[in-house]
Parts: C-alpha cells; sequence; structure tokens
C-alpha cells in the first residue's frame, strides 16, 4: 500500500510535471507567435483507439500475479472518450492468510467514458468514471500445526463469483514521436458496489477490483495507446 | 521528457522487485486449547486432617492454661506453664507449616511428566502458562480429543468434546478453528471443574479445567 501511495505520488508528480512542460511549450509558442493560445481550442484528434496495460505485461514473470488487460475506445471531437476494457487477473496474494495460500483469477471488464482535456497537440489530462465487472473463482489451502496433534490442514473456496464496482479515473498521456502511439498513466479510485459474500472465510481479492478489506481501493496503470 | 517515458517503462519492473515477500506460512501457536490445572485433594485431606488434631491439641493446652491461670492456693505451677507454652508454640510452627504445604497443593503447582494425544502422536510436555496452570492443545481436525497426563508417576485419562468454529482474524490475516462449548470427563480423576474466565465467552481459550486427585 506504501509503494501504491509512492508511485501514486510519482504519477501526480508526472501530471504536475506534464502540465508544466505543456505549460512551457504552450508559453514558448505563444512567445514566438504572439498567439493567444487557448487550451479550448486544441482540437481532438478523432478516432479508434486501443490500449495496451504494459504494466500488467511485467506480472508475467511474477509468481504471484499475472494480468492482461486490453482496452478499446474512440476519441470524439466534442471530447468524450467511451472506452471498454477487457482483461484476465490469476493473483495469489502472498500476505492473504498467515497461514495459508490463496489465489483468485477470473475475466473482467471496464466500461466507461472519458473528458479529455488536451494542453496542447502531445499531451492530454483526462477524468473519467468507470463500472467494472468481474467473473472469478478463488480457492486456498490453510494449515495448524499442533504440538501433540497431526497437523490440521483444509481446504476452501468458491466458483462462479460475480462482483461490480465504480471507478474514478484521472490520467495523463503523450504523444510519442509516432503520431498515432501515446504513453500515458491513470490513477483510478474504486468503490465496491456488489459482490457474493461467503463465511467463514470470505473473498479476499477480486481479479480487476483489488482486495475485498478496504471499501475503496486505488489503482495505478500504465499504459500504451495506438490511435487510428 | 525522455526520462519520464523511461521512468513510467521501468515502473511495474520496481513494483514488482518490491512485492516480492516473504512466502513462510506462520502455522504454529495457532491451534485450539484449553488451560488446566491438578490439585492433589488426597494429600488436601490428609493435611486438613493433621491440622485438625493440632488444633485440638492447641485447645487443650489452652484449657489448661486458663485452668493453671484460676489457681490461687501458692501452687509454684510456672514451670509447667513455660512448658505448655512452649508446646503450644511448637504446634503452632508446625500447623503454619503444614498449612503452607497445603497452599501449595491448592495452588495447583503439581508437575506433569507429559500429555498424549490418543492419536498416537508423540507426547510432549505441556506448555506452562504460570507456575500452576498448562496449556492442553485440542485436536483441530476432530470435534472430541482424549488424553492421557502422566502426573506424578500415575496415568490419568481425560476426555473433550467442544464444537469447531472456523473463523478470520482478519487483523492478523489468520484463519482460526476455534474450540466452543468444552466439556471435559475422566474416569480417573477425583473431580473435575471447568470455569472461564469470561463469563460471556464459551471459546476454550478462556476455560480453566481443574483437576483433583
Amino acid at each position: 500500500m506504501r509503494l501504491l501511495q509512492h508511485i501514486s505520488s510519482l504519477l501526480v508528480i508526472s501530471l504536475c510535471y506534464t502540465t508544466s512542460v505543456a505549460q512551457g511549450e504552450l508559453a514558448i509558442a505563444s512567445d514566438s507567435s504572439n498567439l493567444a493560445l487557448d487550451s479550448t481550442r486544441i482540437k481532438v484528434r478523432e478516432g479508434l483507439f486501443i490500449t495496451l496495460d504494459y504494466g500488467k505485461l511485467a506480472t508475467f514473470v511474477s509468481d504471484s500475479e499475472s494480468k492482461f488487460a486490453i482496452s478499446v475506445g474512440f476519441q470524439l471531437a466534442n471530447r468524450i472518450s467511451p472506452e471498454i476494457q477487457l482483461g484476465y487477473a490469476s493473483v495469489s496474494p502472498q500476505n492473504a492468510f498467515e497461514n495459508g495460500t490463496y489465489e483468485s483469477k477470473g475475466f473482467y471488464s471496464r466500461i466507461g467514458v472519458n473528458y479529455l482535456i488536451p494542453f496542447d497537440n502531445t499531451n492530454m489530462f483526462y477524468a473519467g468514471l468507470r463500472y467494472g465487472l468481474s467473473l472469478f473463482e478463488d480457492e486456498g489451502v490453510y494449515e495448524i500445526s499442533s504440538d501433540i496433534f497431526e497437523t490440521f490442514s483444509d481446504d476452501f473456496g468458491e466458483q462462479d463469483q460475480t462482483a461490480t464496482w465504480f471507478e474514478i479515473v484521472l490520467g495523463s498521456e503523450k504523444k510519442l514521436r509516432n503520431e498515432k502511439v501515446y504513453l500515458g498513466g491513470q490513477f483510478s479510485l474504486r468503490f465496491a458496489n456488489s459482490r457474493d459474500k461467503f463465511a467463514p472465510i470470505d473473498t479476499y481479492a477480486i481479479p480487476g477490483y483489488g482486495r475485498t478489506l478496504d471499501k475503496s481501493v486505488p489503482a495505478l496503470n500504465l499504459y500504451i495507446k495506438y490511435l487510428f | 521528457m525522455k526520462k519520464f517515458g523511461i521512468i513510467l517503462l521501468v515502473l511495474p519492473f520496481i513494483y514488482l522487485a518490491s512485492a516480492c515477500e516473504d512466502d513462510d506460512l506462520e502455522t504454529t501457536g495457532i491451534d485450539p486449547f484449553f488451560r488446566m490445572q491438578f490439585i492433589n485433594a488426597d494429600s488436601l485431606s490428609s493435611l486438613d486432617e493433621l491440622i485438625a488434631v493440632i488444633d485440638e491439641s492447641i485447645d487443650m493446652i489452652d484449657d489448661s492454661l486458663v485452668f493453671y491461670d484460676t489457681l490461687n492456693d501458692g501452687t509454684d505451677v510456672a514451670e509447667d506453664i513455660e512448658r505448655l507454652n512452649t508446646e503450644k508454640t511448637s504446634l503452632n510452627s508446625e500447623k503454619s507449616e503444614f498449612n503452607s504445604i497445603k497452599a501449595v497443593i491448592e495452588s495447583g503447582s503439581v508437575v506433569i511428566n507429559s500429555i498424549t494425544s490418543s492419536t498416537g502422536v508423540e507426547a510432549k510436555i505441556p506448555g506452562i502458562d504460570s507456575a500452576t496452570i498448562f496449556s492442553v492443545p485440542l485436536d483441530p481436525s476432530a470435534d472430541f480429543s482424549d488424553f492421557e497426563i502422566s502426573l506424578a508417576g500415575t496415568l490419568y485419562d481425560l476426555q473433550t468434546t467442544y464444537t469447531r468454529n472456523t473463523r478470520v482474524d482478519n487483523d492478523q490475516r489468520i484463519i482460526e478453528v476455534e474450540a466452543l462449548d468444552l466439556i471435559v470427563n475422566s474416569s480417573v480423576f477425583d473431580s473435575l471443574e471447568l470455569t472461564y474466565e469470561d463469563s460471556l465467552s464459551n471459546n476454550s481459550i478462556d476455560a480453566i479445567v481443574t483437576a483433583y486427585f
């Protein structure tokens, strides 16, 4: 969680950095051309896009999690950008239970919309809302040792689980030298809406959402985007 | 700006590297148990009889001393009074010693040689909560646990039944098996007394069983 906070802080710094660079570029442009640039006049390029969450690709070298997510959306000239994301995650958080192992895996989807706020022709902020749905299963094994009895071991798990949530999203992206490729990052705060609950051992992690112990879950995503 | 892009590319790997954690399971010290103390009732009974005899002797000496006080006929009884007082002091000292031994027995300071479970797992000396109270583990895989307790060279059997309840300690992130509504029986102990430290609890970890033998 502390690391996530650091990363979130880094994202905020990067957002500020992007803003300052963008504003600096605007100021230079303004000085050189004596044109009063207004960000509201910057046009958003319209078109279909796909994004790949490259941060999740790094999980394929991890023993404890494996994730993949890809999005498809459309940028409209009116700065509205609907988007749908599909993903798969298998997570085995090692701190789920001190005396057991746990795995949660399944598919998830997010559908939502962003409002784009361009600073110039290369840098853009956006804010958005998402609705998430996850179809998944979880399982685990726990052990209890004894001084005078055999070690007790039992398994648990539930199939066909469903969870939904809402997300608030803030992000920024920058166009690379290739006119169609963008590098971006987004911070989201997820709020649980509904999920199946179980006793005595409840679901610990939901693919696409995160830990169930907290009412809201912060998340950071880094992506590369191709705008057709 | 290039450095910024590099940072974004490297971030996921930094996250994964820092997310590596110790994956050893902590499975000890979380099994259900109850606490037990042992009181040698036979010895207590013998001591009570001895103390009663001493009390009777002291009463007789007191009566004699009162009698000597009433004598006003010039008889020299000083030597007898001194002898009786010496004897009374000696008896009181003996009584005090017996009471000390009784207090030790009543506190349950009895050495347990071993506790063996019926499953045949190696017998072990139970952990000691204090000088007098012993933790006795319960089998988390069954609704009963039977024991053989070796106490002062004698074997005593003990049978327990309970209701198991699985729960998650969300603070410690531990899956526990609780033993509720504990019942204890024995064919060898003189009597067994089960009390809960917390009167509202029915969890075995709050139970203290006193065994009289």
